[in-house]
């Protein structure tokens, strides 16, 4: 403790904690790597020859490429303005404005393209409406879902744009005024300005959001599956899954993912040239803010508002379908009623989702706390060869989309006792775990990191062994970041959407994502217990983040950028 | 107050963090543990007899079988009994389940009674002699007419019996025809009228073995020639395909589309949920088929009584009501309609007022007769022909479809677009051999080369080449 | 109570020395100085006593029994931090009463201890409240209180006072002066701060890269350094490079030649040999004066550069004939003694001079 070399117990718990990784991240990654190049043994690149030269996987690797860009690029164009104005100008009511935009995160996109399948129907309330006041021909619809690319679309950019927007503040806030002070000294003003002095120093910053939202919109499962857009490299992957020892392909497709997000996220750390942890630690420089003229508050107002509005239709179609009674070809339901909110806790397999869901969520996130502050501790308070393999580990999950992971679990573990077909739930456990555990390293490196190291020393020296030590003092003093961090990792476990739809395989043991998904496709109430079941998961959601929010205050935006 | 008083007090009640780290640690710790608990033991307190069944109903249909069946077993004979459903997945998953658990345990593998998934399951579980014949008395038998449209509705060993049926139609949505003004298809051939371009609902049958059945009855009702024309059409006409059974009369009733091909109770439960006024089910007659959905037990069962019981109950006249009747109806399904037809025909006679279909096909008259045998031999061949011409080159095919449809539907191109690079007897032949991948991948480039040569000729107007693999 | 040993101590970090053959011996009850400037390895060798550290070569004793790969908790010391890193979870109380709980001692005696210890420290009135609440010296007391409770062998003090003004400083020193003779501990102390150590200590060493530079009682260590670093750490003095002579005849006074003539000095410090040495005069032993009044230590001729008035005390700075720079305090100043630019004559008691090693570091 004291000492930042190892006793032999915490060198034997070092061991251990590489031993998970080594089985639960670095074995089903390699083991997808290997059957992705090698043949009966012999190295071969026929897999990636064929992924490049089919039609059908060359136009998925092509749309998801598209999908992804366009994803990014919207969510600049529209996160961009937001943050200059958010972070540069004071007006009344920012800090309203500036709580609201987060609001559209608290649901998963795929829930919400449930509900928005109703809106946007070729005879959905969008159409409905538009022939209504005239502005459409009731003989030629506009086809607003079409392919499904434009839809999968809007759904992401709804979604990201708030992740987006925090990368962007951040980033504006950290560039400091004084640098731009001198270029205005120089000569220099408004988009030049920004140009030359402004976007580049804030690149970095720019740049890993737009990463995090290009992975995501990339590898994004659900969004077109329910969309039925089925030309994108996640849904073949899906498809893969279930013919997995008979066809490669599935894991030339993997490593193509995760060649780009490994490539990608090496960039980015180039690129930002610090830890990840950093941000945790960092002061936010106080950039200057100037009070906005009073006649553009109110188109600010209205623009910012337009966008919250655009992004809560989602939601708010989710929230419709959930309510409603019969909504048949009118723009709104024509009865409401409460029974399939009720349905949710009466449907077998609603009520063993959300059970299956509170049980997976629960065990992975004592994981999550167990390994997270293990290895934020020694990560913080000890020296020993291998530690930034630790860290690197540690983060890694963080460049690993869940899509890649849960395929890596099916593969690889397909025959042992952890096989998805007996028992999906230890590994539905590790998975979440693993895919959240950078969230709980980093709130508890950061609680370790503000808490002084005397305050253990002297523990110590009144006669409390490590242990007592670490349960009276460490611990407790770090106690909001596990809290906070447990939260936030307990509700995005019961929002995990692709190792969810890959990895729960029996429907017994569903948790509530893959139930969502699987109750849209029934028919008659199917889509509206699935939009009761969403409206619950959005109550949830955005409750934990609130609690999240309590414990951690401004630094929970930290948590989601990169 | 005494000085070490006030010290004791502080220390006792002195709002720190180390209490409340500790106590909310134990509120999580108690939280989990019985959430663990509740989803660790779902079987709770013992039932005085109890029964195993693989199923791949759904759990509308298990749940009022069971309480059926539980009320039933409590008045006939005051016990109580537990239902253990077992769920291994699809149909064909269900039976890969089968066959390597009794490879392992001949004996007999642990669960009483197969139900659901078809007729076709059961024709293989007889095949391999797994399951275990029993008679139904003589008071239920007489009730449920032996054939129906060339099928056999039940053993006549008694290794399986017909518990329901069901068959392929179109779910239409009038009010979606109506503001086109015009009417909903009613045909499959209507279906591939190009005037419907972007308003077909259809699924790929890779996907669903209920959308495979649908395309399967269409080549087998019209003949390999004709039957690829239809399905040509209609994919020419489908926006995207639908990745399960269900999302067809979704997509309907969302007037997203205007119709397209739907298992029947599927159908039923949508109608029943919008109302018939706007959405409604049409069997095209004579070019589909109506089969039976059994039961059976299987060999080695471990309650072999109770195992005949439930065959008795699901056959007779209660469980019968339990699939036909509509909610609430007296006998009928309490939380579930679920739009299945009865087995017995008197029941269409006895309470119509009761019945949630509006059909009785134990009244159509029928001369088509499905070939389940060919069917199950060619249906991986059949789904990748179209996958690979139909799904997979969609783009292509509403391009050529749009070509064809500006030059008034020539007739020639029509044949050109369905024409296909096997034969019926090549496609059997090569079924044989569709367990090899390194086989099937060079057929399904070759097919999907095809797809697209036979397209940019239509495209191009050239109708009379691109023929050579035609029979 | 303990006496503590050092032997050979050493403890390297990479390849620095930070503690380089320390040989110490700490006797029970005495209040022991660790003096030295910032990075002189006095922490380090503080830490090593406590535990954090291990010692890398040589043995640390407790009362002869050796401490190696006793880990800190038990080795039953009491340590006050430079933060006071008082645990902001728990009260003052709590915090006092920590170490009694680890060491199960019955609740009513606890309480008792407790409340007694914060009584010693004068911080009984606020038990209840939180760190956070408290004042540095406040924080400071309770710190000590936390230390003092569990009785322990030794109680190590790591630059205690540092983050205090200068006022509370000095009341704290006299504080734990206090407190240390109402319980007769071992304290061993560290601090840059000489002022303290020579006020407070019992004893003190003088460390310097890693080294023990001296031992001894503060007036011992002023009056007699062992050579120039300690001369220049604990006080200012003038230091004249020269060569000693030879004993001559001139009985128990050394003779030292230097570029300002033959400085008479009583003593030399054990280490000095004849040859090349440094003569140390203290700035207050340095008189200035007029000629005809000199002292027999010897009389340096210069130029009053500037002078400080302080009250009690008048400084000045006088320039010799080759530039160098002459400190004299003068106490009790009535009347200036020169003006600035004046030449005056500097004078010492040869009892006040020392002859030192010279001084390798840097010409001095």
């Amino acid at each position: 403790m004291g000492s930042k070399t190892l006793t032999p117990a915490s060198a034997v718990f070092l061991v251990l904690l590489f031993g998970v990784f080594a089985v639960f991240l670095v074995y089903p990654v390699g083991y997808v790597l290997e059957s992705a190049f090698y043949r009966e043994g012999v190295f071969t690149l026929e897999f990636f020859r064929l992924m490049f030269t089919n039609p059908v996987h060359r136009e998925a690797i092509i749309n998801s490429t598209m999908l992804a860009i366009t994803v990014a690029a919207v969510t600049t164009v529209i996160a961009l303005p937001i943050s200059f104005v958010m972070v540069r100008r004071d007006f009344p009511g920012k800090p309203l404005l500036n709580g609201l935009l987060l609001v559209p995160m608290v649901m998963p996109p795929f829930v919400g393209a449930v509900g928005m399948q109703q809106l946007l129907a070729k005879f959905g309330s969008v159409n409905l409406l538009l022939i209504r006041i005239g502005l459409m021909s009731p003989r030629d619809p506009f086809d607003w879902l079409g392919t499904g690319f434009w839809a999968v679309v809007l759904l992401s950019v709804l979604h990201l744009y708030p992740i987006m927007y925090l990368n962007v503040a951040a980033a504006l806030a950290n560039v400091d005024p004084s640098l731009e002070e001198a270029g205005r000294n120089m000569g220099a003003s408004g988009f030049r300005l920004f140009r030359s002095v402004t976007f580049p120093l804030m690149l970095p910053g720019y740049f890993a959001g737009a990463i995090i939202v290009f992975i995501w919109a990339f590898t994004d499962l659900g969004t077109p599956l329910i969309f039925n857009y089925s030309r994108v490299v996640p849904v073949r992957i899906f498809e893969a899954v279930s013919d997995i020892h008979e066809n490669p392909m599935g894991f030339a497709l993997v490593v193509l993912v995760l060649a780009m997000t490994v490539v990608f996220f090496a960039i980015s750390k180039k690129v930002l040239g610090s830890s990840n942890y950093q941000m945790m630690a960092r002061g936010h420089v106080q950039g200057s803010s100037s009070p906005l003229p009073r006649r553009w508050v109110p188109v600010v107002w209205v623009s910012i508002a337009a966008v919250i509005g655009c992004a809560l239709v989602p939601h708010a179609s989710v929230v419709l379908s959930a309510i409603a009674d019969t909504w048949f070809m009118t723009i709104l339901p024509s009865s409401y009623t409460t029974v399939y909110i009720g349905r949710v806790f009466t449907h077998p397999l609603t009520l063993s989702s959300i059970r299956n869901s509170l049980f997976l969520s629960s065990l992975s996130t004592l994981v999550d706390v167990a390994l997270g502050v293990t290895i934020a501790y020694f990560l913080a308070r000890k020296r020993f060869i291998g530690r930034d393999v630790l860290d690197g580990l540690a983060m890694l999950p963080l460049a690993l989309p869940g899509l890649v992971l849960a395929f890596g679990y099916v593969a690889a573990f397909s025959g042992s006792f952890l096989d998805i077909k007996r028992n999906p739930m230890p590994l539905l456990i590790i998975a979440y775990a693993i895919r959240r555990l950078p969230y709980m390293v980093r709130a508890a490196y950061a609680g370790l990191q503000q808490t002084s190291e005397t305050l253990e020393e002297a523990s110590l020296n009144l006669g409390a062994g490590p242990l007592r030590t670490l349960r009276r003092i460490t611990l407790p003093l770090v106690f909001a970041n596990i809290v906070a961090g447990s939260v936030l990792a307990f509700s995005f476990a019961m929002l995990e959407v692709s190792d969810s739809l890959i990895l729960a395989a029996k429907e017994e043991f569903y948790p509530i994502t893959k139930a969502i998904y699987a109750m849209s496709l029934r028919v008659a109430d199917g889509p509206y217990v699935a939009s009761a079941m969403g409206l619950l998961g959005m109550v949830l959601l955005a409750t934990s983040l609130i609690v999240a929010g309590r414990f951690l205050g401004k630094r929970l935006g930290e948590l989601f950028r990169a | 107050m005494s000085d070490t008083g006030k010290v004791t007090y502080i220390m006792r009640f002195g709002g720190t963090r180390a209490r409340r780290f500790w106590s909310t640690t134990l509120t999580w710790v108690l939280f989990c543990v019985p959430a663990a608990v509740v989803a660790g033991c779902s079987a709770a307190g013992r039932a005085d007899d109890e029964l195993v069944i693989l199923s791949p109903h759904w759990e509308g249909i298990q749940q009022e079988f069971e309480r059926g069946f539980a009320e039933y077993w409590k008045a006939k004979t005051g016990r109580s009994v537990d239902i253990t459903w077992l769920d291994q997945g699809g149909t064909s998953q269900i039976l890969r389940f089968i066959s390597s658990e009794y490879k392992n345990s001949p004996e007999g593998i642990g669960i009483d009674l197969m139900f659901g998934g078809g007729v076709d399951p059961y024709l293989k579980l007889v095949k391999d002699g797994v399951t275990h014949p029993f008679t139904l008395p003589d008071s239920v038998l007489k009730r449920i007419p032996a054939h129906f449209a060339g099928m056999p509705m039940y053993d006549s060993t008694g290794r399986w019996y017909g518990a329901t049926m069901s068959g392929f139609g179109i779910v239409f949505n009038k009010a979606v025809a109506r503001r086109l003004g015009r009417f909903a298809p009613h045909t499959w051939k209507e279906m591939g009228d190009p005037a419907w371009r972007g308003w077909i609902g259809a699924g790929d049958p890779r996907l669903s073995g209920s959308i495979h059945m649908a395309y399967e009855l269409m080549l087998q009702a019209y003949g390999w020639e004709e039957g690829w024309k239809t399905i040509t059409a209609i994919a020419a006409n489908t926006r995207s395909f639908a990745r399960g059974a269900a999302e067809i009369p979704l997509s309907v009733a969302r007037g997203d589309a205007v119709a397209g091909m739907c298992i029947d109770f599927y159908a039923w439960s949508e109608v029943t949920h919008v109302g018939s006024s706007e959405l409604s089910f049409v069997y095209p007659v004579n070019l589909t088929a109506v089969n039976p959905d059994a039961i059976c037990i299987l060999r080695g069962a471990p309650h072999l009584n109770l195992a005949k019981e439930f065959v008795t109950f699901v056959m007779s006249e209660p469980g019968q009501r339990l699939w036909s009747f509509k909610k609430g109806a007296p006998g009928g399904p309490l939380k579930n309609q679920l739009n299945r037809f009865t087995v017995m025909p008197d029941l269409y006679e006895r309470y119509p007022e009761h019945i949630a279909v509006d059909e009785n096909p134990f009244s159509w008259r029928i001369t088509f007769q499905y070939d389940s045998g060919l069917g199950s031999r060619r249906w991986s061949v059949v789904n990748d022909l179209i996958g690979a011409q139909l799904i997979d080159s969609h783009r292509e095919l509403e391009q050529a479809w749009e070509a064809l449809r500006q030059r008034g539907m020539p007739e020639e191109g029509l044949s050109l677009l369905a024409s296909q690079p096997v034969s019926p007897e090549e496609a059997l032949a090569l079924a044989e051999q569709w367990k090899d991948p390194a086989i099937r991948n060079v057929y399904l480039s070759q097919w999907t080369a095809f797809a697209r040569d036979k397209y940019r000729a239509v495209i191009r107007g050239e109708y009379g080449g691109n023929r050579q693999y035609t029979q | 109570m303990v006496s503590v040993q050092l032997e050979d101590v050493t403890k390297t970090f990479g390849s620095a020395r930070a503690v380089d053959r320390v040989t110490l011996n700490i006797a029970r009850g005495e209040l022991f100085f660790l003096l030295g400037p910032s990075g002189c390895g006095k922490t380090t060798l503080l830490r090593m006593i406590a535990g954090f550290y291990e010692v890398d070569e040589g043995r640390i004793l407790f009362d002869g029994r050796d401490m190696t790969g006793v880990p800190p908790h038990k080795r039953n010391t009491g340590m006050v931090f430079q933060n006071y890193a008082l645990w902001p979870h728990l009260s003052v109380a709590e915090n006092v009463a920590y170490g009694l709980e680890v060491r199960k001692v019955p609740v009513t005696e606890k309480q008792d201890r407790v409340m007694r210890a914060l009584e010693m420290v004068r911080m009984d009135s606020l038990a209840g409240r939180s760190p956070n609440q408290l004042s540095g010296g406040q924080q400071q007391r309770v710190a000590l209180a936390r230390a003092l409770v569990i009785e322990p062998e030794a109680v190590l003090l790591d630059e205690p006072l540092s983050n205090l003004d200068a006022k509370l400083r000095l009341e704290m020193r006299e504080e734990i002066r206090r407190i240390h003779d109402e319980l007769g501990l071992t304290m061993i102390y560290v601090t840059h701060d000489q002022k303290e150590a020579l006020s407070m200590a019992d004893r003190l060493a003088v460390m310097n890269r890693g080294r023990i530079e001296q031992t001894g009682a503060p007036r011992q260590v002023y009056v007699t350094p062992e050579n120039v670093f300690v001369a220049g750490f604990i006080g200012e003095t003038n230091l004249f490079p020269g060569t000693l002579l030879p004993d001559g005849s001139s009985g128990a006074e050394l003779q030292v030649d230097t570029p300002y003539g033959v400085l008479r000095v009583a003593r030399k410090s054990s280490t000095a040999e004849p040859g090349k040495v440094s003569v140390s005069i203290r700035p207050e032993a340095v008189s200035v004066r007029g000629a005809e009044e000199a002292l027999p230590g010897g009389i340096l001729r210069g130029v009053v550069q500037s002078i400080i008035y302080l009250g009690d005390t008048e400084q000045y700075v006088v320039r010799l004939a080759d530039g160098k720079l002459v400190r004299s305090v003068e106490a009790n100043p009535a009347r200036p003694r020169a003006r600035t630019g004046e030449e005056v004559h500097l004078t010492f008691r040869s009892e006040d001079a020392i002859a030192l090693p010279p001084d390798t570091s840097n010409g001095g």
